[in-house]
């Protein structure tokens, strides 16, 4: 039966009418993971380390991030009977790992691992000295690294019986694992150029791929992160820290600018993107040369990863999620020269905001708790926590826990953004002369983050709130 | 630079004798442009180092900035950082003169040393000052060069102005 022309414009008017037409659903905010990691994670205390784990819940962190040393857990020498695969070989040391791995699970958090420091026997040969080359960042061997990444994996797999507890069952199931951090700088990877030929790339991606291919083979669900670079870099051969944007071309196989793919036989293989956003600056402060990579500048490495995405130069195929897997500010209280307490928290709910707005997964804070003054005062230790080393909260730990902000777009439209504390609806509110009062209803997705844009003029005093619990207010023009 | 030649609305009319005299003027300024060229300019030499707040041992996390304010030791005082960190200074304006090389470093540095102190609100600009510790013209230098090309540039435009008939 031919239907005329009319009678389909009239019936599709209708059908749009009723919204039957199938027009495209409002895209949910992306979600944006939290993360925290601390010293105490790893304390044999299992009381502190228990305790610091639950606060960390507390203030709504979804991933613990351990750092696997694997000098420490790897016998100091090797022996001459060693299967250093094998998670049940007695040379391993795992104690320490196993009490925060069942800790954080316990706590509700979801482990990272993240594997760093080779012991002695897995460092390449031509080692310099120890104050050229820090312990374990000397050429780590990619097959010693694989094996160690295979027994890591096979005892976090979620079937391996808890040798300390074998009436408990298995050892919890770890499914994040980090490669190496911050191998752009000397102190964590060397060397980084060979006279003028960058070196620490290409290693590093034979160090990468080793330990994906052990990790998977013990956990094909398990999710490798690459290690996140250090913001800042010198653009010169032989200089001991390598610019980001830079590390990541020859990584990847991309030379120059136009990141044109060159030969590449063993390309990268990760599941995460990652990199580490500290700023020297405010969370809006970019990065002076193009080849550094700080808080917004996260836009120099994402084109680099597409890039390498369409040319396979990284693989698996398919769109890799991106982290930022440490960044902190340090806080005045304690330490004389951090940022005062109010901009500590506007800084980390500008910075997270800042972070998830350029498409960021998951972000992860330094630390949970102040460290203790170092010998020589607060300059070489962080004041960054959430928490005084003594106990209690700062602001930060509130914005952590329900960030919110609010903002302007060019064209002035107020635009509002938080991850509230629970999924569902919450109220945003305006302060007047009597008190506070509703401006908009957002409504938060099962990932917790909502994002609201209207047209409101003039300069607001905004808070968001659920149930009981308000966000840091926050001021706007 | 235009408005240099305008009292109000009313262009000031400019006889024989100012244009002779601008010619001569537009000499000396030019003479003057090449001179500050000339002059051994320390750019590329020196360099500013900002390091994370509350933790300015850790050399790794350090943003190396050129400056053209002649050599500088190192200023990781909270003061030195905030004043680029916090200054006075749009970020967007910052970045803009930043990426104009150590010239407009230098102009985004000047601004936030000459920024008014005391919080800024909400935004987490806190303009506050910041002692450098320079030497030499400091930033004065490339104010100059900038004062310089500016009034070259009037120069220029009102002799275009300048009726033909004169």
């Amino acid at each position: 039966m031919r239907i005329p022309a009319r009678a389909r414009t009239l019936a599709l008017l209708a059908l749009l009418a009723l919204g039957v037409c199938p027009a495209r659903a409002a895209a949910a905010p992306h979600g944006l993971q939290l993360g925290v990691t601390d010293d105490s994670f790893l304390s044999s205390n299992p009381l502190l380390r228990e305790e610091w784990m639950s606060r960390a819940r507390s203030a709504g962190a979804d991933l613990a991030l351990l750092t696997v040393d694997w000098s420490a857990v790897a016998p100091r020498t090797r022996p001459v009977v060693f299967d250093p695969a094998d998670p049940a070989d007695p040379a391993y040391r795992w104690s320490a790992l196993d009490g925060a791995v069942r800790s954080a699970v316990a706590a509700g958090m979801q482990p990272v691992l993240e594997i760093d420091y080779a012991p002695t026997w897995a460092e390449g040969p031509g080692r310099p000295s120890l104050a050229v080359a820090p312990p374990g960042t000397w050429q780590p061997q990619p097959a010693a690294l694989g094996d160690f990444a295979r027994a890591l994996a096979t005892r976090y797999s979620g079937g391996y019986v808890d040798p300390a507890d074998s009436l408990a069952g298995s050892l919890p199931h770890v499914r994040y694992f980090q490669v190496w951090a911050e191998q752009n700088l000397a102190v964590h990877l060397g060397p980084l150029w060979r006279g003028r030929r960058l070196v620490a790339p290409a290693h590093y991606r034979a160090m990468l791929n080793s330990a994906y291919a052990a990790i998977h083979a013990a956990d094909p669900g398990a999710r490798v992160i690459l290690g996140g670079l250090a913001p800042y870099g010198d653009a010169r051969a032989g200089a001991s820290r390598i610019p980001p944007v830079w590390f990541w071309r020859s990584l990847l196989c991309l030379r120059g600018a136009r990141l044109r793919p060159v030969a590449c036989p063993e390309p990268a293989h990760f599941d995460i993107a990652a990199h580490n956003p500290i700023e020297v600056g405010g969370p809006g402060l970019h990065a002076t040369s193009r080849l550094d990579v700080s808080m917004p500048d996260i836009g120099r490495l994402t084109p680099i990863l597409r890039r390498a995405i369409v040319t396979r130069r990284v693989l698996p195929a398919g769109p890799k999620p991106f982290w930022a897997t440490e960044f902190w500010w340090d806080s005045n209280p304690p330490d004389p020269e951090g940022v005062p307490m109010h901009r500590h928290a506007r800084f980390l709910a500008k910075g997270l905001f800042e972070l998830w707005r350029q498409g960021v997964d998951a972000a992860i804070w330094w630390y949970l708790r102040d460290q203790a003054p170092g010998s020589a005062g607060y300059g070489t230790t962080q004041q960054s926590g959430l928490f005084f080393r003594d106990g209690p909260a700062k602001l930060a730990y509130r914005v952590f826990r329900f960030p919110f902000v609010a903002g302007r777009e060019r064209n002035g439209r107020l635009v509002l953004w938080g991850k509230a504390p629970s999924p569902g609806r919450l109220v945003v509110e305006q302060r007047t002369r009597h008190g506070w009062a509703p401006l908009t209803h957002p409504v938060a997705g099962g990932n917790r983050v909502f994002l609201a844009k209207m047209g409101v003029r003039g300069a607001l005093r905004l808070r968001a709130r659920q149930g009981g619990e308000a966000s840091v207010p926050w001021r706007v023009r | 630079m235009y408005s240099l030649l305008r009292e109000g609305s009313r262009e000031i009319p400019l006889s024989p004798h100012s244009c002779v005299f601008m010619r001569s003027m537009r000499k000396t300024t030019a003479l003057a442009l090449l001179l500050a060229l000339a002059l051994p300019s320390p750019v590329g030499a020196a360099t500013q180092v900002l390091a994370p707040p509350g933790l300015p041992e850790a050399e790794q996390y350090f943003e190396t900035l050129p400056t053209s304010t002649g050599p500088k030791a190192p200023d990781t005082s909270k003061k030195a950082r905030d004043a680029v960190r916090d200054g006075a200074l749009g970020e967007a304006t910052e970045k803009a003169l930043r990426e104009r090389g150590p010239t407009g470093l230098s102009l985004a540095d000047a601004v936030a040393q000459t920024a008014p102190q005391g919080e800024a609100g909400e935004t987490g600009r806190t303009p506050s000052l910041g002692s450098l510790g320079e030497r030499g013209l400091g930033a004065g230098f490339p104010l100059m060069l900038v004062l310089a090309a500016g009034a070259a540039a009037a120069f220029a435009v009102a002799r275009r102005r300048t009726p033909s008939s004169q």
